[in-house]
């Protein structure tokens, strides 16, 4: 069964529920932080999917979730749906996703092979620091996208006052407001993850390397588990 | 609460007739077309048929108008800007571009159903069927239906258990919980496929049959392979328990 590894069960279902996580992060009603700041879920999911599945399966998931959304299913953000999201100014994020979740993935992955989710606390900063790179990789492509659709400029160039036209970029209006929101939820998922990864040894890479790097700190790996 | 009901209305418009690859290529061309040319008579020529096109598929209206106000607030505000810049024709182009393929792809959502746009999609991945043999995308698109509900049911249930401790502001308390468990539930659901042989052969099957095993090497399987059995969408809620 080795070489079907990749279609296992337990990769399917993996894929599967994560889509699922993705889409119905979108569709539950906002968590509001203390101070009234709503936050949503969906970047969030798409940072979890990379950093617990791994290149392939996070990659799957993503893109099942995008196929079910561009087949008319509403689990956009904000309920949107079908081919219009993607066609639309905002269809980069989207695209933006699956890199980020591939490069999450093989990055959390090297981790895993490391050992360095086995040990506690250096792995959720390893996380979050992983979980970071998710940021370029979703405006690499969104931010570009967005100048094209809108005839924006990617960068503010010669910006000297608020009422210069030459302020208004795809940067200022496509990442600077979700900066703050989009790291909340980057370190939340990191944190997150490391639960994951420690509850559950072995979703990504060997379980050699997550006994071993376990052995070494002389912890009993069940209740580190469960403290 | 939670809505899952999309655009798709059947009806028996020329649209809802028409082939799914036609639609697909016709939004296609229709973007690269609008892309390419910008010349203000044919931008105002395509956005009106690609609204009409939108109006012929007599879309639930709500929903339509939900799904066109946010690209209509977004092409308004990039008119805004290129007026403010003082380029009226490109503002022009912008906007029909914006609102002409979104009328299109509106148009397609509404007039095609999910089934048929999957059965699409899985046409379009037939070349990769040794990676990912069509069998499993449809357990895998069944499972993913399957599971939506069920992760926002763990999301909601969280969020209850919460604030039933007074802790409905803590973001840890919502999202530590309901992740693990989703987890939990997936592996739980992989479990239930193994035992039911669901996509464990997937590649297999395709595969060219095994020689028979011979002389004194031949090592009798120890146990027997899972059963293969179809992939039954819909089924599993046998395997959520």
């Amino acid at each position: 069964m080795a070489q079907h590894r990749g279609l296992a069960g337990q990769s399917i279902a993996l894929i599967a529920v994560f889509a699922g996580l993705i889409a119905a992060s979108t569709l539950v009603p906002e968590i509001t932080l203390v101070g009234g700041v709503p936050l949503t879920l969906q970047t969030f999911a798409i940072v979890l999917s990379g950093l617990v599945l791994g290149a392939w399966r996070a990659l799957a998931a993503v893109t099942l979730y995008l196929i079910l959304g561009f087949a008319g299913l509403p689990i956009f953000a904000n309920g949107a749906a079908g081919l219009a999201v993607l066609t639309g100014p905002t269809g980069g994020y989207l695209i933006g996703f699956m890199l980020a979740a591939v490069v999450l993935g093989a990055s959390a992955s090297a981790l895993a092979r490391a050992g360095i989710l086995a040990r506690r606390g250096v792995a959720a900063a390893a996380l979050i620091g992983v979980g970071l790179l998710s940021l370029p990789a979703v405006y690499m492509v969104g931010v570009p996208w967005l100048a094209w659709r809108t005839g924006m400029t990617i960068m503010p160039v010669g910006c000297s006052g608020l009422t210069d036209p030459d302020c208004v970029s795809a940067v200022t209006v496509g990442v600077i407001p979700f900066l703050v929101g989009d790291l909340i939820k980057v370190v939340l998922a990191g944190l997150v993850a490391a639960t994951i990864h420690r509850a559950y040894p072995g979703l990504l890479g060997s379980a050699r390397a997550v006994v071993a790097a376990s052995c070494d700190g002389a912890e009993d790996k069940a209740a580190a588990a469960t403290a | 609460m939670i809505s899952l009901l999309g655009l798709y209305r059947p009806r028996r418009t020329p649209l809802h007739r028409a082939p799914v690859w036609f639609k697909m290529l016709l939004l296609l061309g229709i973007s690269i077309t609008t892309i390419a040319v910008s010349d203000p008579v044919t931008t105002i020529g395509i956005t009106a048929a690609c609204l009409l096109l939108l109006a012929s598929t007599l879309p639930p209206l709500k929903a339509t108008l939900k799904g066109m106000a946010f690209i209509i607030v977004i092409a308004a505000l990039t008119t805004l800007f290129q007026l403010w810049r003082g380029e009226y024709v490109r503002a022009l182009d912008l906007a029909g571009d914006l609102i002409s393929i979104a009328a299109l792809a509106l148009a397609i959502t509404s007039s095609t159903s999910m089934g048929a746009m999957l059965d699409f999609i899985t046409t379009l991945a037939t070349p990769l069927k040794w990676i990912l043999p069509p069998e499993t995308i449809g357990v895998m698109v069944s499972l993913t239906l399957r599971s939506i509900p069920e992760a926002a049911r763990i999301l909601t249930e969280a969020r209850v258990a919460a604030r039933a401790r007074g802790l409905d502001r803590d973001v840890r308390a919502i999202l530590f919980p309901s992740a693990s468990r989703t987890v939990g539930f997936a592996l739980q659901l992989g479990q239930a496929l193994h035992a039911r042989g669901i996509a464990e052969h997937g590649r297999a099957a395709k595969a060219t049959p095994r020689p028979a095993p011979q002389g004194d090497d031949a090592v009798a399987p120890v146990l027997p392979s899972p059963p293969v059995r179809e992939a039954v969408p819909g089924d599993p809620e046998n395997s959520t328990s």
